[in-house]
């Protein structure tokens, strides 16, 4: 079953405007379910914006998407929202964390607006915060956490939802190789519960890894095997 | 429920967060609803205060003219002002200012015909003792003055500069303090040797006119008589007592446009735009699966917190600036003639429908003005925002 399938995917920034840019082009993907999917390439040529879109954050100007069997391009933007809270978890280049917030905090904020009960929440947010060894930094703010430990927020935030689909952004992009090859063990494990990743890397310890089940290329907003 | 308290939490930590900056916004929202509330409550205070002293003043009052300026008029006038069909009762008065040079005050001097002591004085809403010669009732603002007490004796001058000496038998304590606070009631005869008037001679004429809708008939009926007289109508004197110290006074406009002016750019600084930062965490919590409407409520919530509080602390320091410390500066500003009357104290007369209509006019415009630049947020991709 493809949890991710993109039909001629196109995405214009600025269409009527005089810097207009063409991010993505014909885009075409299946990815199945349990797999790791390695996107690779330069910076610009259109990766993020590729995961912004399959994470619903952002609509595509022309084509079809399709996540989790279900056609997203003609979803209400509310709708895109809550399909995208309960089955899809984003981890971003720059980890994305409100800095003045607690490590707890920067949890919780995941789970408000569907308003599970107090206990509920926390118990969650530390079983991940327990699961990435930052249990101990709870109180802390998120502002004063390392590079290493960002991360580690950043990836039990994005699994507060259990989601079946993760959406990787550069993830090694911050962090030296010690570190790099401590979250590559983490996308295993993250394999090995049934969960389809799609990362967005340049990163060799990444591409070259046996981690991907396939690496594709993007250039100029196209997407090639390879 | 459980979604919205959360999201009540989330808000007021995000004001924490940002201690410096909301503070000095609630301190601004704060001024701006102390001055326009001071503004209300003094005038508001002004105005009830006359208004419950004018609802015991006579139907109509006359006056002698001269050149513009009022002098005393004949007692005469009277007989043929109580043939006038609809009057009830016609009463010569005798009162004025007299300037005490010791303290620099002016009081007002009334003299009571006999016929009037000993019972309930509709002008005042207190009872005026049965007065005998040389003696009078005076307001407490006088005895204060003049460090007085019952049985107390004070000194006043006639036009010629000889005195009279006169005992105090009774402190006015009404309600009605603005029109006792400064008030000497004498005998009719002991006021008019102080004023040097004659036996045949009042200052003006107070006339009762029971039907109100024959008021108007009256005082045609008056200036029939005596086309040179000043008839003046206890609604006229409502409604200029409404100009003094409503809006239409100047001075209470131009303090009301400036502090709506301060609100207004308060105002528009924040429909104006969101810092990077509050713009960054907003589409940080749309990535993270947050809709719009969250987004918006929690800005709302921080909206009523902020501006709810401004207000309260506006409020609150402007009905202690004007009841309980007596609103030192504006006072004098907004009623200049105090500098010579004796100072009076302000009653509290908060009109709730005012306090609404302040509350709506700069909480609401508040609240309103703040959901333009979050919902403009929510709507570019976090992507966009992120990549700035």
């Amino acid at each position: 079953m493809s949890v991710v399938s993109l039909e001629s995917v196109g995405k214009v920034f600025n269409p009527d405007g005089e810097n207009r840019y063409q991010a993505l082009s014909d885009v075409c993907l299946e990815i199945e379910k349990g797999s790791i999917e390695v996107i690779a390439g330069p910076s610009g040529s259109g990766k993020t914006t590729l995961l912004s879109i399959i994470g619903l954050m952002s609509r595509p100007t022309a084509g079809r998407v399709k996540i989790l069997g279900k056609e997203t391009t003609l979803m209400s933007e509310r709708f895109r929202t809550l399909f995208r809270r309960s089955n899809i978890g984003v981890l971003f280049q720059e980890f994305n964390l409100i800095p003045d917030l607690t490590v707890l905090e920067n949890m919780n904020i995941v789970q408000y607006p569907a308003g599970p009960s107090l206990s509920r929440m926390q118990a969650r947010s530390s079983e991940l915060l327990e699961r990435f060894r930052m249990l101990d930094k709870a109180r802390s703010p998120a502002a004063t956490l390392s590079g290493g430990e960002k991360q580690r927020l950043a990836l039990a935030r994005a699994l507060i939802a259990d989601p079946d689909l993760m959406l990787v952004d550069e993830p090694t992009a911050h962090l030296d190789s010690r570190l790099s090859e401590e979250v590559i063990a983490i996308f295993r494990e993250l394999k090995s519960e049934g969960k389809t990743l799609l990362i967005c890397s340049h990163d060799p310890l990444i591409i070259k890894s046996d981690l991907p089940d396939r690496v594709l290329t993007m250039k100029d907003g196209r997407l090639t095997c390879g | 429920m459980r979604a919205f308290f959360y999201q009540f939490d989330y808000a007021i930590r995000a004001l924490l967060r940002r201690k410096m900056k909301n503070a000095s916004i609630v301190v601004i929202f704060a001024l701006v609803v102390m001055i326009f509330a001071c503004i209300h409550f003094i005038s508001g205070s002004l105005y009830k205060e006359s208004l419950t002293g004018l609802e015991h003043q006579p139907d109509i009052i006359v006056q002698n003219l001269k050149s513009g300026r009022q002098l005393p008029l004949p007692v005469s006038w009277a007989r043929d002002l109580q043939g006038i069909v609809g009057v009830s009762e016609v009463i010569p008065r005798v009162w004025g200012y007299y300037f005490d040079r010791y303290t620099g005050a002016n009081y007002t001097i009334m003299g009571v015909p006999p016929e009037k002591m000993d019972e309930e004085h509709s002008s005042l809403g207190d009872v005026v003792p049965s007065l005998g010669s040389r003696e009078i009732a005076a307001g407490e603002g006088i005895m204060e003055a003049r460090g007085m007490k019952i049985g107390g004796r004070i000194q006043l001058e006639r036009p010629d500069g000889s005195p009279m000496t006169f005992t105090t038998v009774k402190s006015f304590h009404s309600g009605v303090a603005l029109w006792t606070y400064d008030l000497i009631a004498m005998s009719s005869a002991d006021a008019r040797e102080l004023f040097g008037l004659s036996e045949a001679e009042a200052w003006d004429i107070a006339i009762s006119v029971p039907n109100p809708v024959e008021v108007a008939n009256v005082s045609q009926k008056v200036l029939n008589l005596f086309p040179g007289a000043r008839v003046v109508v206890k609604d006229q004197l409502v409604s200029s007592y409404g100009t003094m110290f409503g809006f239409r006074s100047g001075f209470l406009t131009t303090i009301s446009i400036s502090c709506l002016l301060a609100f207004f750019i308060l105002a528009y600084d924040r429909a104006a735009g969101l810092s990077r930062e509050e713009q960054m965490e907003i589409a940080i919590l749309k990535a993270l699966g947050w809709e719009t409407r969250d987004v918006i409520r929690v800005n709302m919530l921080q909206s009523v917190v902020l501006s709810l509080t401004g207000f309260l602390l506006g409020f609150v320091a402007a009905y202690g600036y004007v009841y309980l410390l007596g609103a030192p500066g504006l006072m004098l500003a907004l009623t200049g003639w105090s500098a010579i009357y004796p100072s009076y104290p302000l009653v509290p007369a908060v009109n709730v429908t005012e306090v609404v209509a302040l509350l709506f006019l700069t909480v609401i415009p508040y609240i309103v003005v703040g959901i333009v630049p979050v919902w403009r947020s929510c709507i570019i991709d976090p992507e966009v925002v992120f990549r700035k």
